[in-house]
């Protein structure tokens, strides 16, 4: 048996479990793996892969699938639901990790402000849909041009590319609870590019993940976008726009590597929002909080400019002793927060190249400036 | 070996071999292979798994005349590294400390 006459019959075994874009997800895995072990390894590879039959039944259960050719079943949207729980847990039990995450150096001692206003009422606005509640997950990965995240009220998702150069490379896949949307160039280093990718989500979709990743250098402009559970967006050199996110509700994060992040919206709400740039910077038009949400907005070299007068208050974070509800760093340039007088933070913590401004909670009369240095 | 490589540690060892740089799915398995005795000679569901639970995520690059998918951690998977790692070191700790104890008293 050679390589040929075994993936042809692990797929044909395949097609007995597993629905056609797993089947073809799983030849695409073999196949890569013979190529990348190398022609005279052939025989090798089919020996440690062992009967292709019982390969495939084992690669059908262990991806959930079950006798029979089926989807998903309700014992795995259930298994979701505990992931979901199991990374939301420690996401918020183990804050030190995420401020590890958000901020790698040593943080000058935070200054205490007034924690005890109650809140009295939650905003109309939040929304906080059932964590792990199934739903669809977006997954966009360009190099190089411009991608644009909306939802419009349409039956079926919409992918338009409009690009200079080979468009023959944009895939895109849904299979009812996964869309892929691929956008690639040809790997050349004088490989040029320019256009804009438009991915259109029917309103009518319960999301669960979306994630954007910009692999080469390209803006992303996320508008609209309905409640899911986590919001990715990866770029390298590029600006993020993310307008009007009000429903994303476990994890939220916006990072750059050069170009700056226009944020406004909710943070998430079970969570942690980040909001990072290398170079450039980073403003942020908040709505309200109703309690707890650690914020982290971080930039090396440039400003971070927060208009939070629409923020409802924030009840205090605490793990582990230490406390905190909004980091803010810029290591050169600026920092400014601006906040209504609803808004109480317990800890308001971060630093800038000449001292952290707070501009309005309680009990700073509004109007004042607070220089931490 | 006697010792059964359960789901999340062998999730922790693929994110922790990606957290030193992205890998491809051959060279990811030797990596593993490398160091741990499975007799499981796939990763495919693990890899599936792992990106569908936002902890990694894949990309293709051309190599000789055709595309070879990648596959990149992402900061949550980091941060899903990091706890599992943190639970991992009080587990075998634990472990450590009683078959110590069991030998000294032997």
């Amino acid at each position: 048996m050679d390589k040929r006459a075994y993936l042809s019959r692990l797929s044909d075994n395949l097609e007995r479990y597993v629905p056609d874009q797993e089947r073809w997800d799983i030849l695409r895995w073999y196949e890569e793996y013979f190529k990348d072990a190398g022609e005279g390894n052939e025989q090798a590879v089919i020996k440690e892969l062992g009967d292709p039959a019982t390969l495939a039944r084992r690669l059908a259960e262990e991806r959930g699938y079950g006798g029979t050719r089926r989807g998903p079943r309700m014992w795995q949207i259930l298994v979701g639901v505990v992931v979901v729980v199991a990374i939301a847990i420690p996401l918020m039990a183990f804050s030190p990790l995420v401020q590890i995450l958000g901020f790698r150096r040593v943080i000058r001692d935070p200054v205490e402000l007034v924690t005890t206003v109650p809140v009295e009422q939650a905003p109309s606005e939040w929304y906080e849909p059932a964590p792990g509640d199934g739903g669809i997950e977006i997954s966009i990965s360009a190099d190089g041009i411009n991608v644009d995240l909306h939802p419009e009220d349409i039956d079926s998702p919409s992918v338009r590319a409009d690009v200079s150069t080979d468009g023959d490379n944009l895939n895109w896949d849904f299979d009812g609870q996964y869309l892929y949307v691929d956008w690639y160039g040809n790997g050349e280093s004088d490989w040029k590019a320019a256009g804009t990718l438009t991915v259109a989500i029917p309103a009518s979709w319960e999301l669960n993940s979306v994630g954007i990743y910009m692999n080469g250098a390209g803006d992303v402009a996320v508008s609209d976008l309905q409640p899911c559970n986590e919001l990715y967006v990866e770029a390298q050199v590029g600006n993020v726009t993310a307008k009007r996110i009000v429903g994303v509700s476990h994890y939220l994060s916006i990072r750059t590597g050069v170009g700056d992040v226009a944020f406004d919206g909710l943070p998430a709400a079970g969570g942690s929002t980040y909001l990072s740039t290398e170079t450039g910077d980073i403003s942020a038009t908040l709505y309200c909080m109703d309690r707890s949400v650690p914020y982290d907005l971080h930039t090396d070299v440039g400003t971070v400019t927060v208009d939070g007068t629409n923020c409802g208050s924030s009840a205090s974070y605490s793990s582990g002793g230490s406390s905190y509800d909004f980091n803010a760093w810029a290591s050169v340039g600026n920092v400014s927060l601006t906040f209504g007088q609803e808004f109480v933070a317990g800890v308001i913590q971060g630093e800038d190249g000449s001292g952290i401004v707070v501009v309005g909670p309680s009990p700073v009369p509004t109007g004042t400036a607070w220089e931490i240095n | 070996m006697a010792f059964a490589m359960g789901t999340p540690l062998l999730d922790a060892c693929v994110l922790a071999v990606l957290s030193g740089g992205d890998a491809y799915g051959y060279s990811l398995t030797q990596r593993v292979k490398e160091r741990l005795d499975i007799s499981e000679s796939t990763l495919y569901p693990v890899l599936r798994r792992l990106e569908r639970d936002g902890y990694l995520r894949v990309y293709d690059r051309p190599f000789q005349g055709r595309n070879r998918r990648y596959y990149a951690i992402t900061p949550v998977g980091r941060t899903y590294l990091d706890v599992r790692r943190g639970e991992w070191i009080g587990f075998r700790d634990g472990v450590d400390a009683l078959l110590k104890e069991e030998s000294e008293h032997g």
